[in-house]
Order: structure tokens, then sequence, then C-alpha cells
């Protein structure tokens, strides 16, 4: 982590991802809309919103995969992040879990989290030296602890279950070592047990990164969230405690299209 | 690597580069003598196991399937065959110092590009860079505007296509139609004399089990799980901070001057390059071998590239109207049946049979059924 430069053009000193008047256009449809978002250093987010409020193009913007018409998107203190490519953000310490899992089937388990370890260089000719030293051994044996699959390290990750994919996958954004880690909907098609488990995984790992996380599952939320946002139409509906959010007005009317009825329609 | 594979690999080197030449050198009437033509036929075969080598690696690694190969085995090839007609000098048909196709077609000097290839340092240049140099702006262009899948096959067919119709052409200078033939010697030795066909037949041995070693060395290194990684999940791979781009470019130019290399090895032993070599056609041919040898394993794409021309050339010679049918049954054969070719399918029934006799020996244990062999790619 780069202590913060003394010219700082970002208003938030603290801030670790900060998006300004960011409009993403697909072909006239605004999938965000001059959305403001910023989040602070080692804070645990949950994003939540109704299908197309553009929660999933939120972290496209953040990890690169798309570019936006217009605005500005900073990492940490003051890292441009628009010109930049996605393995390069990747390598600035931004992590992305997709939703569906995606982890390399052909490789085994411990293979798919040595290639993420955090590297100073991905490239090619780095790739084609040896270098498998002891601490790197340690950190994908100590990941692996956390993710709770030491036990199949020598397994091919396509033999794993659904859950154990996802936890895989969270292991290798673990083993990235970002400092801002974005997770997309983690519980989606999970048993209870195995929810509750990556939630307890999703709060250990906040304890020293920035966590943002997607979520539908309302008390997967409430089990992990401290700091909601609420996305409506590519924009921030509003912000704020877990309790507040749900029972705000505006939040029913986005999500049931009425107004002070059902005020469990977000439980 | 493991001790299996060194010791396979120390097996078929010794066969292919020392026993089978010692064998040439006997007496015809031997029993373990091996003739020119056999020993030559060999030799085309070995070439081809270069270029599939590097196509597996491209292919069977990183999953990219290129069906423009006969493109980079053909610049090699007329790279090597340029210096060899020049190397005739005067002594061809027309005797003059230009080779007879551009007498035949009124060229009166030597085209501008022709003249580096009098050198013989320059030609073994040019056929490992000319290759690698035109793969990397090919690949460049391609991955960097992220062209995947069976849309860069398209293109590298279109690839083929194109090259093919350019070297057809009497305006390039390249022999037209009949392309480059009547070599005489290379690097002075006489090219109609066994022993300089055995010399050619040892190095393309040599030559193709150092690429087997290369490529070897390219999937035991990080850089190789990479490769895995982006046919398993490109997106994974981006994310993971690593630029798909780069090693499927890195890979592409490796596969391209493995097949350049090929290319010039074949040139001399078969005596002649046309642009019929280049085309659509031989190229998707390169593709059954390594298909139906077995992709990902590299030794699958060498027997792959031995096998399927072995049986080419006795049905071609035996049955000449069955190998088309043949082609087209093998490549459907290794789609629906055998996804994992020959090394695959043999794989699966060692497998059988060591299941069958484990039950007989052991009838008490009940052997559970599990899926064998590496996963199919």
């Amino acid at each position: 982590m780069t202590p913060p430069a003394a010219t700082a053009p970002v208003t938030h000193a603290t801030s670790i991802i900060y998006l300004e008047d960011v409009t993403v256009n697909y072909d006239g449809f605004k999938a965000l809309s001059r959305l403001n978002f910023f989040m602070e250093r080692r804070e645990l987010r949950v994003v939540i919103g109704p299908n197309g409020a553009g929660k999933t193009t939120l972290l496209d913007v953040i990890s690169g995969r798309v570019k936006p018409e217009s605005g500005r998107v900073i990492f940490g203190h003051s890292t441009d992040l628009l010109p930049l490519r996605e393995n390069q953000i990747a390598q600035l310490g931004v992590g992305r879990k997709f939703q569906t899992p995606s982890v390399f089937v052909n490789l085994t388990v411990w293979d798919n989290v040595e290639l993420s370890l955090r590297r100073a260089s991905k490239g090619v000719f780095a790739a084609l030296r040896r270098t498998e030293a002891r601490e790197e051994r340690d950190r994908i044996a100590q990941t692996l602890q956390t993710v709770k699959l030491e036990a199949k390290a020598e397994s091919m990750a396509g033999a794993l279950s659904h859950g154990e994919k996802q936890w895989l996958e969270i292991g290798m954004v673990i083993a990235q070592d970002p400092e801002l880690l974005l997770v997309d909907e983690p519980v989606a098609g999970m048993t209870d047990e195995e929810t509750a488990r990556t939630g307890e995984l999703l709060e250990s790992i906040a304890a020293d990164r920035s966590v943002l996380v997607i979520e539908h599952d309302m008390e997967f939320v409430r089990q992990i969230a401290r700091q909601v946002t609420v996305l409506h139409q590519g924009t921030v509906l509003c912000e704020g405690p877990v309790e507040q959010v749900q029972n705000d007005p505006r939040v029913l009317e986005v999500y049931l299209g009425r107004k002070r009825e059902g005020a469990d329609a977000v439980h | 690597m493991p001790k299996r594979e060194i010791t396979a690999l120390a097996i078929a080197g010794f066969v292919l580069a020392v026993a089978l030449p010692v064998c040439n050198m006997l007496p015809a009437g031997s029993p373990f003598a091996v003739s020119n033509f056999t020993l030559n036929l060999f030799g085309k075969f070995l070439t081809y196991a270069i270029l599939a080598l590097g196509l597996d690696l491209l292919w069977g690694y990183a999953g990219v399937l290129s069906l423009g190969h006969g493109v980079f085995f053909g610049l090699g090839a007329y790279a090597m065959g340029m210096h060899l007609m020049l190397e005739i000098g005067s002594k061809s048909v027309y005797q003059s110092s230009l080779p007879d196709f551009m007498v035949w077609n009124q060229v009166k000097t030597l085209p501008l590009f022709w003249w580096p290839f009098h050198s013989g340092a320059f030609t073994l240049l040019a056929i490992v860079l000319v290759p690698a140099l035109f793969g990397f702006a090919f690949g460049y262009l391609a991955f960097r505007s992220r062209i995947r899948g069976v849309y860069f096959s398209i293109i590298t067919q279109a690839l083929a296509l194109s090259a093919w119709l350019v070297f057809n052409r009497n305006e390039m200078n390249l022999g037209g139609t009949n392309g480059l033939a009547d070599f005489k010697t290379i690097f002075g030795f006489p090219l109609n004399q066994p022993a300089t066909q055995r010399g050619l037949y040892v190095l393309t041995a040599v030559v193709l089990i150092g690429a087997y070693l290369l490529c070897r060395w390219i999937t035991l290194t990080r850089a190789g799980k990479v490769l895995v990684a982006i046919r398993d999940s490109e997106t994974r791979v981006l994310f993971s901070g690593y630029s798909p781009a780069a090693y499927k470019l890195f890979v592409f130019v490796v596969s391209a001057a493995l097949a350049g290399i090929a290319g010039a090895l074949y040139a001399p032993q078969v005596g002649i390059i046309t642009p019929a070599k280049i085309g659509v056609l031989p190229s998707i041919e390169m593709v059954v071998w390594v298909a139906a040898g077995g992709r990902g394993t590299l030794y699958g794409a060498v027997l792959g590239a031995f096998g399927v021309n072995w049986i080419q050339s006795w049905l071609t010679t035996s049955y000449p109207d069955l190998w088309l049918l043949f082609l087209g049954g093998l490549f459907m054969g290794a789609v629906l049946f055998f996804p994992d070719g020959i090394v695959g399918a043999l794989g699966r029934l060692g497998a059988r049979v060591r299941r069958v006799v484990s039950r007989r020996t052991d009838p008490a244990v009940s052997t559970p059924s599990v899926s064998l062999g590496r996963p199919t790619p």
C-alpha cells in the first residue's frame, strides 16, 4: 500500500475506490447514469438493487471490463483506472470474484491458487523462469486453509462441488492479495450451511481489506452488511446501515413498485 | 518430466535418430535393412511431427485452434527452397544463373528479395524468423483485438486461403503453381546421394527431439499452466493479472517458428514445395493429425502426425480413392468417439484392462468405476 501523496486530487484521503459522475451507455441504455460512489478502506459494503439497476456494471467499471462514456474512477489515493486494462487493474490490487464460479478446471486446486498469487510480474518470460520458493508454498497452503480446501489441494478443480468451486475462486482472489475485493452474488446456488460459511469467510477477509459485495439474498445481506448501497436505474438511490435502508420508503417502492405496503418486502 | 516419459523419449530417440539410419546403411539384402525410400518417407513424417508439436502447444494447451499453420510451414519451406534454387546456379536446364521458372517467365534479373537467400546463414535465420515475425504480426493484431474461439480459427483459415492465392501467382516470383523444385545440392552436398538424405533425416530426428523437449519444458513451467488456464477460463486469467493475449501470442509465435523449421526440413527431403502445401486443406490435415493423436499431451501430436501420414501413404498407393473418405471419417471419429485421440483411447483401454485384471485377482474388492485419464480439453 503506497502512502498517500501530498498533492491529492481526491477529496477523500481514506477512500479505496471513488467513482465520480460515471455514465455507462449500452447503445442508448444507461446502465450507469452519473453514478457517484465511494468506499472507505477496510469497509465491507453490500450493493443491492433490482435487476438492471447497474450492480454488475459497477463491478465491470471498477475492474476495467467496461469503459464508461464519462466520469472518473480513482483507485486508492490517486490512481486513475480508466486507461488501464483488466489485468493491469488486477495487478494494482483489485480482485474480482465472478457470479458463476470461474476456476481452471483442468488444473489442480493447488495450481489454481499458485497461478493467482500476487507477483511482481505476471509476464510470459517471468512465468518461464522457475521460482517456486518456500515462502510461495506457504502462502498457497495458508490460502487453502482459509477456504478449507487443503485436503483437496491435489484434486482437479473440475472435480469440486459448486460450493467448493466458489470457495476456491474466493481463495484465488485472496491469493492475489488485493486491497479491494469485488464479489458478485457469492451465495447464489449455495446451501444454507455453505451460505453461512461464505458469510464468515467474507467477514474475515474484510478484517484487513476492503470488500464490495453484490447480493440479492436479503438474509445474507443482514448477516454480513454494515453499510448498504441501493442502486436503481444506474444511480444511487440511498445508502446507510442495513436496518435504515430496509425501511426506507424509496427502497420499498423500487423493489415492489408501491409505497408503504409490505414492510418486509426486502426482508 | 516423469521418469516414464524420459525412458520413452530415450527409446524413441534412439530408434529414430540412431537405429533407423544405421539400418539404412546395411546392404539391401540384410533382414534389418531400411530402404532409402522408407527412410526418406519417415524423414517427411518427422517434419510433420515437429509442426504438430507446435500446433498441440497452441491448440491442446492454450485452446487456440489455428487452421492456417500450412502458411508458416510454407514460409519455412520456401525460405529453404529459395536458397536451394540459388545453389543450383547455372547447372539448371536453361543454364542461366536465374532459377528456371524465372527464365520461363522472362524475368531478366533476380528480384531483390531473393538476393539475401544466396547466404546460407541468412537462410537459416530466415527459416525461423520469417514465420516467427509473420506469426507475431498476425497474432498481435488478432489477440490484441480479442479475437478468439471460432472467429480466430476462421481468420486463420482466411489467412491460409489468401497465402495460397498469393503464392500461386507468377508475379510473386516464387514459381507460381509449380513452386520450387529440382534442387541439386544443399550447402554443397548433393541431394540425390543417400548419405545426404540420411544426414537430413538424422538432423530432422534430432530437431524433433529438441522441439519436444522445448515444448515439454514450456508446459512444465508456470507459463504452461497459464496456457491451460487460458483454455479453461480466459476471463479468470485476465482478472488474475495475466494478459492472455501475451501468452497466446508467445505460444503462437513458438508454433509458427516450429512450423517454419519443419517446412525447411521438408523441402530438401521431398525435393519440392508448392502452394498446394500451404492452403486450407493441408492446414486442416495438420489439425487432424493432432486431433487423431490426442490433444494436450505432445506425444499424441507426434504419434498422430506419424500415424495418419503413414496410413495416408499406404492408402494413397493401395486404395487411392479411399484416402479422402478415410481422412473425413478419421476427423469425425476423433470428434465423436475419441475426443482425446489415440493416446486417450489407449489410456482408457489400458485402465479398463487393469480394472478387469484386478477384479479377477481379488474378487472381494469391488472397484468403483471412476472416470480415468486426463480430463479432455
